[in-house]
């Protein structure tokens, strides 16, 4: 890590408050003391501490201890300040970040210092010169003939003197240069050589000149030389085939392999409908062997609804297979001629397991009829789950009894409006009544308080006989229709009353 | 002279090139990161009106964490201004010269405040002790103890 500031320079102007006031260059590792809150390079501060154990901008006592991190802004900013790289002066004309500089450095930059790369020598090299040093004087290669290790330099030379060198043949003892030794191996008959037969299985080894005098009329092997040839080749062909067989195989394996995955995710894609024994019930495609199929539904022979349960079951959604096209049928015709299947009854084991399991509604399921006569089938059936038959077939029947339950979800609809208008109209009609005996009680109460009021101030209404009473007594009945009794005579405590409440008048009134 | 010391001054040096030095302050010669001369003149009312003095800055290599040695150059006919806190041979007694040196102080900042020192002096009068120092003093103010009594210019 590049830590000094000294080796950096920044290509751009720095804020003057990124500077330490120390070394007036932009922090490095910068630190900020506890107690004043002045930041420093920690080098810096640190060298400072040598001269007084101060902060050196308040001159409070400080010590180690009190310098915490700069705040991670602050070190953010300094590390990401561009700066040229160190080997400017030898040509890198890189710039990056300063806290990248060292991985520039390290890793890339040309002008870097990188040791030896072959680590022959202690030499370290700018890494532009690492392809082209040599390591001259440590690199040391083999002569290919002695075997002897000699600098890169002199190998030639060694090489041409090393050629001349009389050695000892270590068969014959003849002496003769080391480059004709090869040619002299190949002929010396003092050299030990195995039989030309050893491949076979002929363990002979002896030198050359017996090879011919003695082993050879005696090498058993020689005598059968041309069987072991016949045998050789057709080996080489059988290896040749079977590696061709092997190959098939291979290319059969990974098909089988692959039609298995296909036919495992369509075994997993059919679910239940799967038939391992490739057995579909023989009830599945009876359509054209069915002439009452064609027939429209109100003409079936009513011996289909006699026929037994498993029959009648396995023949509705064969059926609705071969009525598939005509759709706009309503299901319900066809419910009407099959008898209800309830679970109580015993057609089939797993079937009824399996139906108690996937019934979407009960067998029995009617539609209420709360206000009845709407015109409507009165039971919609809604055939179990099938899985007796194929997916198709099965997916046929779960279509017909959505359709079914569509059909029946409407007409509910419709009675439930029908429902609903007729309790509308009836509460209507009770709202009015009781409405119109709500305005005779008022009528009555009115007449009440009106004599009442009439007892109350029958004085004053015969005094100001002209307006009746009206105004003054604050009834605001200025449309006349209530009946004003005036001809109540005053009860016989009334002066007694008056006497008592000196308010007068106006406090008496009594506001309905 | 290392690195960090020559960085600074030079960094000083350029700011002092760009942005002038304050009124009354000027530089005489700054040709290496060793030894730098400036002039100090007392602007205003004061008691050295119209006098100039040079002041000379010797810079170490631990510079600014060791103080520079300031004094008043009192060669080739200048002269030590007259004052209680300079002593005739040039050498100043100022705490900010010594213990209280701060490294975030820079050669302006000593000269501005050795400015305001001649300024605010009340009596052109030499140090008490001025002979027997003079007559011992070493080269280097640095290596002078001072004792710092005064503080009231």
């Amino acid at each position: 890590m590049i830590r000094h500031n000294m080796l950096f320079n920044y290509v751009l102007e720095v804020n003057s408050n990124l500077l330490c006031c120390i070394c007036r260059m932009p922090f490095v590792d910068p630190v900020t003391t506890r107690t004043c809150s002045h930041t420093f390079c920690r080098d810096c501060l640190v060298q400072a501490f040598d001269h007084a154990r101060q902060c050196p901008v308040d001159r409070s006592a400080l010590s180690v201890d009190d310098l915490l991190p700069a705040n991670s802004i602050i070190r953010s900013l300094v590390d990401e300040l561009v700066v040229e790289c160190i080997h400017r002066s030898s040509g890198c004309t890189y710039t990056c970040q300063r806290q990248l500089l060292t991985a520039h450095v390290m890793n890339a930059c040309p002008f870097g210092r990188v040791p030896c790369p072959k680590g022959e020598c202690s030499e370290n090299l700018a890494r532009i010169d690492t392809e082209s040093h040599s390591c001259g004087v440590h690199t040391l290669a083999p002569c290919d003939l002695c075997g002897a290790k000699f600098q890169l330099d002199d190998l030639p030379k060694h090489l041409s003197k090393c050629n001349e060198t009389f050695v000892t043949c270590e068969f014959c003892t003849l002496e003769l240069p080391r480059c004709d030794l090869p040619e002299h191996n190949a002929a010396c008959p003092e050299a030990r050589i195995q039989c030309p037969q050893a491949p076979n299985g002929c363990g002979w080894t002896g030198p050359r000149a017996t090879l011919v005098s003695a082993h050879t009329p005696s090498c058993p092997y020689e005598a059968i030389k041309g069987f072991f040839a016949l045998n050789t080749t057709k080996f080489a062909r059988l290896a040749e085939e079977n590696l061709i067989l092997r190959h098939r195989i291979d290319t059969l394996e990974s098909a089988f392999q692959t039609n298995k995955r296909e036919l495992q995710s369509a075994k997993a894609a059919l679910g239940p409908w799967y038939r391992s024994d490739g057995v579909y019930p023989s009830s599945v495609f009876p359509g054209s062997t069915l002439p009452s199929a064609d027939l429209p539904p109100e003409l079936q022979p009513a011996s289909a609804s006699s026929s037994s349960n498993t029959q009648s079951h396995a023949r509705r959604f064969s059926l609705r297979v071969n009525d598939a096209p005509n759709e706009a049928s309503p299901p319900q015709d066809f419910a009407a001629y099959f008898p209800p299947v309830s679970h109580e009854e015993p057609y089939n084991d797993r079937a009824l397991n399996q139906a108690a399991r996937r019934r979407t509604l009960p067998a029995g399921w009617e539609p209420p009829t709360l206000f009845g006569g709407v015109g409507t089938p009165q039971h919609t059936q809604v055939a179990p789950l099938n899985l007796s038959t194929t997916l198709e077939g099965a997916l046929d029947g779960v279509r017909e009894s959505v359709v079914a339950l569509g059909g029946a979800v409407d007409s509910l609809g419709r009675r439930s409006d029908i429902a609903l208008t007729n309790e509308t109209l009836r509460l209507n009609e009770e709202i009015m009544s009781l409405r119109a005996n709500v305005h005779g009680l008022r009528m009555q109460v009115h007449t009440i308080m009106m004599d009442r009021n009439a007892q109350v101030t029958g004085r004053s209404a015969e005094v100001q006989n002209f307006n009746a009473g009206a105004g003054i007594l604050g009834m605001g009945s200025s449309d006349g229709t209530w009946p004003l009794p005036m001809h109540a005579p005053p009860p016989r405590g009334f002066y007694g009353y008056q006497a008592m409440s000196p308010g007068g008048l106006g406090q008496s009134t009594t506001k309905l | 002279m290392a690195s960090i010391a020559s960085r600074r001054l030079a960094k000083e040096l350029s700011e002092i090139k760009s942005e002038g030095c304050p009124v009354g302050i000027n530089l005489v010669k700054a040709d290496d990161f060793s030894t730098w001369w400036f002039t100090i003149e007392v602007m205003g009312e004061s008691l050295y009106q119209s006098e100039a003095y040079t002041l000379q800055f010797r810079f170490d290599a631990q510079y600014p964490i060791s103080s520079p040695a300031v004094q008043f150059v009192v060669t080739d006919g200048r002269e030590s201004p007259v004052h209680p806190h300079v002593y005739s041979n040039g050498h100043i007694c100022a705490s900010i010269l010594g213990n209280e040196w701060s490294p975030v102080l820079s050669v302006i900042a000593v000269c501005v405040t050795l400015q305001s020192m001649l300024a605010s002096c009340k009596k052109k009068e030499r140090p008490v002790d001025n002979d027997r120092y003079v007559r011992n003093a070493p080269d280097n103010p640095k290596k002078t103890q001072f004792e710092y009594h005064d503080d009231r210019v």
